[in-house]
C-alpha cells in the first residue's frame, strides 16, 4: 500500500523517525480530541473521544502483530499493520461509551482532559525536539563532519 | 499538524460566549412583564441548546449553539395591586428567571470559556515545537 511515507532505513536505529512521525500524529489528534471533549462539556449527551495510538505502536515496534496482514487491494480487510505507515493510517480517534453521563450534561471531566493535555503536549514537545535531533545528527553525517 | 483543534477551541468560545449573552439578556429582563409591542407578557427566559458539529466523516469537529429556546415554566406571581400589569385579583406575573440559576449558567459558561482558551494556549506551545523540527 502506498501511502507516501519515506522509509527512513539509513538512520542509526531503523525506522525511529517513523515512530517519531506516528507518535507526532497520534498526539496531535489526542489533543483534537482533547479540544472536542473540552469544548462539548456542557453539550447534552456528548460521548467523550480518545486517542490510543501507545498499545499499537509498541506492538508493531515490538514484532508483535504477528497476525498482521498486509493490504494490496482495497477490498482486503485490516488486520495489524505491517509497516509504519500503515499504523500511521490507522490511528483513529474512539468514542468512550462506559463513561456515565453526568446530569444533563456530557461524560467529559474536565480535571481528567486538563491533565491529559498537559501531558500531551509535554510529550509532543519532547518527541519534536528528538526529530529535530535526529535531522541534526544526519546532517553532520552528510556534511561529513566538515 | 493541522490547526483543526484551535478552531474546535473557537468555536466552544463563541457557543459560551452567546450563552453568556442570554445570561446577560435573562437577568436585565428580570423584573420585564410586557413585550416588545407593549403588552402584559412576561419575559420568558432565554436558554441555548448546545450541540456537537459534525465533520464530513461524521466525526465531532466543535460545538455550536443549535438553537435558543424559551423556558416554558411557570412564572412568578407576586401580589402587587398597584402595579400597572396586576389582574383584577391584584396579582402580576414576573418572568420565570430566578437569579441563583442564571448565576450557576454564568459559572458554567465561564469555565467552559476559560477551559477552551487554555486549550488554545496549549495548542499553540505544540505548533510552535512542530516548527522547530
Amino acid at each position: 500500500m502506498d501511502n507516501g511515507n519515506i522509509n527512513y532505513s539509513f538512520n542509526s536505529t531503523p525506522n525511529s523517525l517513523g515512530a517519531l512521525e506516528v507518535a507526532l500524529k497520534g498526539l496531535s489528534m489526542r489533543s483534537e480530541a482533547i479540544a472536542n471533549n473540552v469544548a462539548n462539556v456542557n453539550t447534552k449527551n456528548y460521548k467523550r473521544q480518545y486517542v490510543d495510538f501507545e498499545n499499537i505502536l509498541e506492538q508493531h515496534i515490538n514484532g508483535e502483530d504477528t497476525n498482521a496482514l498486509s493490504i494490496t487491494d482495497t477490498k482486503h480487510y485490516k488486520l495489524g499493520a505491517t509497516s509504519m505507515g500503515e499504523v500511521m493510517d490507522g490511528l483513529e480517534k474512539e468514542t468512550d461509551s462506559n463513561t456515565e453521563f453526568g446530569l444533563n450534561t456530557s461524560n467529559v471531566d474536565l480535571d481528567a482532559e486538563f491533565i491529559d493535555l498537559t501531558k500531551t503536549t509535554m510529550k509532543y514537545k519532547a518527541l519534536s525536539k528528538m526529530a529535530m535531533k535526529q535531522f541534526q545528527q544526519m546532517n553532520s553525517i552528510i556534511g561529513g563532519g566538515s | 499538524m493541522d490547526l483543526n483543534s484551535i478552531d474546535i477551541a473557537a468555536s466552544a468560545l463563541i457557543s459560551n460566549r452567546l450563552k453568556m449573552d442570554l445570561v446577560a439578556g435573562n437577568l436585565a429582563n428580570i423584573h420585564t412583564t410586557r413585550n416588545a409591542q407593549g403588552e402584559a407578557e412576561p419575559y420568558k427566559r432565554k436558554v441555548a441548546n448546545f450541540q456537537t458539529i459534525l465533520d464530513a466523516q461524521n466525526n465531532p469537529a466543535g460545538v455550536t449553539v443549535d438553537t435558543i429556546t424559551d423556558d416554558d415554566s411557570e412564572f412568578k406571581r407576586v401580589y402587587d395591586p398597584g402595579h400597572p400589569d396586576a389582574n383584577q385579583e391584584g396579582y402580576v406575573f414576573f418572568p420565570n428567571i430566578d437569579t441563583e440559576k442564571e448565576m450557576v449558567e454564568m459559572m458554567s459558561a465561564k469555565g467552559a470559556y476559560e477551559s477552551s482558551t487554555k486549550v488554545i494556549q496549549a495548542m499553540k506551545s505544540m505548533f510552535n515545537a512542530s516548527l522547530e523540527i
